[in-house]
């Protein structure tokens, strides 16, 4: 669903009718942002409510550019609603400062896999591998950036994202969803 | 730098917007809850205020109410003599007890000790004042309490009397203006019903630096 500035113009001035278009038409994005980070449904269903109430209360603080300026200021609050929920229970600082080669998929065979079978690999991941990995891999934050966020070490950040992706290679060769069978 | 293959995995991350297989929420319920999410976000603001509000309205009842309290057990003496004399109640003064005339330095000087040493305060109550006569054969004029209490002046102890005209009635009393200078109080610490016990008591006080 495109949101358009006569949309935000009329989410701004109160109108709950514009208000359920949004949520109905943006529920089911934002509800895969929030399982990539919490996997149980109910938990990312609370996450997702959580994100949109944010979002209508804080919509003054919205400043319109385009049309997907919207989805990407939600998706931040989603984000940060899961990270949020994530950190009362997940100890991301387990695993070892050691900084590790990385291990990378092959050139082109990521583009084998099918998108649905990538995303079910990525929640099948540890909490802390899945995480880094969404958040430096899918919502493009810095290692320094995620630091902050998860309060860890830089260096924690880089070794989970390459501990991540050769989970997740393993997962994908395993589960033979088509990756390196070429 | 962003590899090619960061770049992948997000391209299809992202594509996968449809809810999962077999998971189909009731959007309409789900809206439901978050309108009463508003409302009760708003509701709790409002009682916010409103609670502020009455904190606030409560505190300064509370202070304009121990303020009140406080001025009304703090009046000065010629205020409560001038209510009590009003209600025709026997005016209670509080006296120290200091028969002896002092300057004004020595004053100064007790005040401040009674100030720290807190010594114990006796009221009396004046129920008649006796102008004292040079000679013995002029009788003494006694003047109800109350009609010298209830002069306009702020201060009773300054209450001028006039004996020429002396103005005695049942109507309400006007000040008047004293001639003589000293006066003999009685005075007790009861009611105006130990009036007679305390007068027959040679003991009674000669307030005379009051007047002087």
């Amino acid at each position: 669903m495109n949101i358009t500035a006569e949309h935000i113009k009329q989410v701004k001035q109160g109108s709950s009718a514009t208000q359920k278009l949004v949520f109905e038409g943006l529920f089911s994005t934002m509800f895969r942002v929030c399982q990539r980070y919490i996997v149980q449904t109910d938990e990312a269903e609370d996450c997702v409510m959580k994100g949109f109430l944010k979002a209508f209360q804080q919509i003054e603080q919205f400043e319109y550019r385009d049309e997907g300026s919207f989805q990407f200021w939600l998706k931040r609050i989603m984000v940060n609603e899961a990270l949020m929920s994530l950190r009362k229970k997940t100890n991301f600082n387990l695993v070892s400062h050691e900084v590790l080669p990385e291990v990378g998929f092959d050139d082109d065979g990521i583009q084998h896999v099918d998108a649905s079978y990538l995303f079910d690999a990525v929640l099948k991941l540890p909490p802390g591998y899945r995480t880094v990995l969404n958040l430096f891999v899918i919502e493009g934050y810095s290692h320094r950036e995620i630091a902050d966020l998860l309060n860890v070490s830089e260096s924690t950040s880089k070794t989970q994202l390459v501990k991540a992706k050769s989970k997740l290679k393993k997962l994908i060769t395993q589960t033979n969803y088509g990756y390196g069978n070429s | 730098m962003e590899t090619v293959e960061n770049k992948n995995i997000r391209q299809k991350i992202n594509a996968v917007t449809d809810l999962p297989v077999g998971y189909t929420p009731n959007l309409e319920s789900k809206w439901d809850l978050l309108e009463a999410g508003f409302n009760k976000k708003e509701n709790k603001a409002v009682g916010f205020y409103i609670r502020y509000i009455s904190g606030i309205a409560a505190a300064l009842l509370l202070i304009g109410g121990a303020g009140l309290y406080i001025i009304k057990n703090n009046k000065p003496v010629a205020r409560q003599v001038q209510q009590a004399s009003a209600h025709n109640e026997p005016a209670v003064i509080p006296v120290i007890p200091a028969g002896e005339k002092k300057t004004a330095k020595k004053r100064k000087e007790t005040n401040r000790i009674y100030k720290e040493t807190h010594p114990v305060k006796t009221e009396f109550v004046i129920h008649e004042i006796t102008p004292l006569s040079d000679s013995v054969d002029q009788p003494a004029t006694i003047i109800p309490a109350q009609l010298l209490l209830t002069s306009d002046k702020k201060t009773a102890r300054f209450v001028e009397l006039d004996f020429n005209e002396p103005v005695i009635t049942d109507q309400a009393p006007s000040p008047v203006v004293v001639e003589s200078k000293r006066f003999r109080f009685r005075i007790g610490s009861g009611s105006e019903s130990n009036a007679g016990v305390q007068s027959a008591n040679p003991s009674s006080l000669m307030l005379r630096k009051a007047f002087n």
